[in-house]
């Protein structure tokens, strides 16, 4: 029960804080001229609470059950200090592509029902045309959309994952819930990330001018996904030196 | 059955907790720790269940190297310092969860087990709920309830009435018969003496005495 309601908290806190951004940033849309659809918000509005907001909340409720696991008698029935680890990490990430599908969807939702339309790909208005526009690129006269929502969403549920890894490695370090959650909000301020370009003074300078064109150039994807996997492994490798030379000293629950 | 420890040593920042611990155990036997607070009986027990990797030294477990062969003992029940459950589950749910990781026991044997220390697994509270004692019970019940080969329960009998002592000398004995390493904490020297077959007296990370009982 007190998994569920962990969990449940945190998809309805994701959820909640979700429509209320979206409406925000349809309004901010329309004020600026743009003619915003249903597609916009599932690819690129939805990523807007997963640098910070929502890490913190999947941090806390990922602690928790971390805690459970760290007790005596769950650790001793593990085959490994490794096995323990690398569960929890493919469990973090299921979780934060759970999330983030979720997050897709309500974005989707709010924006569809705000403006009534699915997409505007050729509208001189969209934020597509307009971003093809200022990189120079001629706009195609199709595109795959169920493909662009899959690349979309693997890039984002890895952004949101590498935050709450670091929580989650840095846990496993240090035993230290307080500072977990800390380091969450630093990297949420400071870890850059594609959309959110760190500026010194001004860390949430959102001028990332590829967002379609990023998902329609294979090789901007790819620097994107390359970049974010970098962060990854690199957390992967610090963890795993850390993991199995681990000393279960403290009481954890 | 048996645990093998070679030169033993354990330093946290710096601080020697362990210091060259070099001791035999047999399975059909109990085993006493006896020290003084912060003596290092809690911190042998968790090397020895694998919770802490040594600084040197080898923890041999039937010819299975700690942290080199195996990571944890793979027959291990333990009850260290405090019983720690999830706080709103009853002391059923809490052990058929636990039970679930090696899945090698039923529904059936996880009540027998809450029954043997005194506890109703029908019981609707929740481990919050719970008295010391019950939660003391409980993780003992949940030490036992695979039938491991090593027992390592530290202070079991603590804030334990004396038909709740009773039960736990009579589940020791029947751990002991069937040939698990039972390996006990004490503060009590009477405890220890009427639990164990040899007691090892640990003060400052060292052992200073071994006695057969």
């Amino acid at each position: 029960m007190k998994r569920f309601r962990n969990w449940f908290f945190t998809y309805a806190v994701a959820v909640i804080a979700a429509m209320v951004d979206q409406v925000y940033s349809f309004n901010r849309l329309e004020l600026r001229g743009i003619e915003p659809c249903a597609l916009d918000g599932v690819v690129l509005y939805s990523f807007n609470l997963r640098s910070l907001v929502l890490p913190v909340i999947m941090v806390y409720a990922g602690l928790c059950e971390i805690k459970y696991s760290f007790t005596p008698n769950v650790i001793v029935r593990q085959k490994s200090r490794a096995a323990s680890w690398y569960r929890q990490v493919l469990m973090c990430y299921v979780k934060c592509a759970g999330v983030m599908a979720v997050l897709m969807v309500c974005s989707g939702i709010v924006f569809y029902a705000l403006s009534g339309r699915y997409e505007n790909f050729h509208s001189l208005r969209s934020i597509m045309f307009d971003e093809f526009q200022k990189n120079g690129y001629v706009m195609p006269d199709s595109f795959n959309v169920p493909v662009m929502i899959l690349q979309s969403f693997l890039i984002n549920s890895l952004e949101l994952f590498y935050r709450v890894l670091a929580a989650m490695a840095f846990y496993w370090i240090t035993d230290s819930q307080v500072f977990s959650v800390i380091l969450t909000v630093v990297m949420g301020v400071l870890a850059p990330d594609r959309m959110t370009i760190y500026r010194i003074g001004n860390p949430y300078y959102t001028g990332y001018e590829y967002k379609y064109t990023e998902l329609y150039s294979p090789y901007l994807y790819i620097k994107s996904l390359v970049f974010v996997a970098i962060w990854i492994f690199a957390l992967l490798f610090i963890a795993h030196i850390a993991v199995s030379r681990k000393n279960f000293l403290k009481r954890y629950i | 059955m048996y645990i093998k420890i070679d030169k033993l040593t354990k330093k946290i920042k710096g601080t020697t907790v362990l210091d060259d611990i070099s001791i035999e155990m047999q399975g059909g036997r109990v085993y006493g720790l006896s020290g003084h607070n912060g003596s290092g009986k809690t911190m042998l027990m968790r090397t020895i269940s694998g919770l802490i990797v040594p600084s040197s030294g080898t923890v041999d477990i039937d010819g299975k190297i700690l942290g080199k062969d195996i990571s944890f003992p793979e027959s291990i029940g333990l009850l260290i310092e405090y019983p720690a459950f999830v706080n709103g589950y009853t002391g059923f749910r809490n052990l058929k969860m636990i039970a679930g990781i090696k899945n090698k026991i039923d529904d059936a044997r996880i009540r027998e087990a809450i029954e043997s220390v005194g506890l109703d697994p029908d019981d609707k509270r929740t481990f919050r709920k719970y008295s010391l004692g019950m939660k003391q019970k409980l993780g003992i019940a949940c030490a036992i309830m695979e039938n491991p080969d090593i027992i390592i329960l530290d202070e079991p009998v603590n804030a334990l009435d004396e038909a709740g002592v009773g039960r736990v000398h009579d589940i020791l004995e029947e751990c002991r018969q069937r040939g698990a390493v039972i390996i006990i904490a004490c503060h009590d020297r009477e405890e220890l003496n009427l639990l164990c077959d040899e007691i090892f007296k640990i003060e400052s990370g060292r052992i200073t005495g071994h006695e057969k009982v």
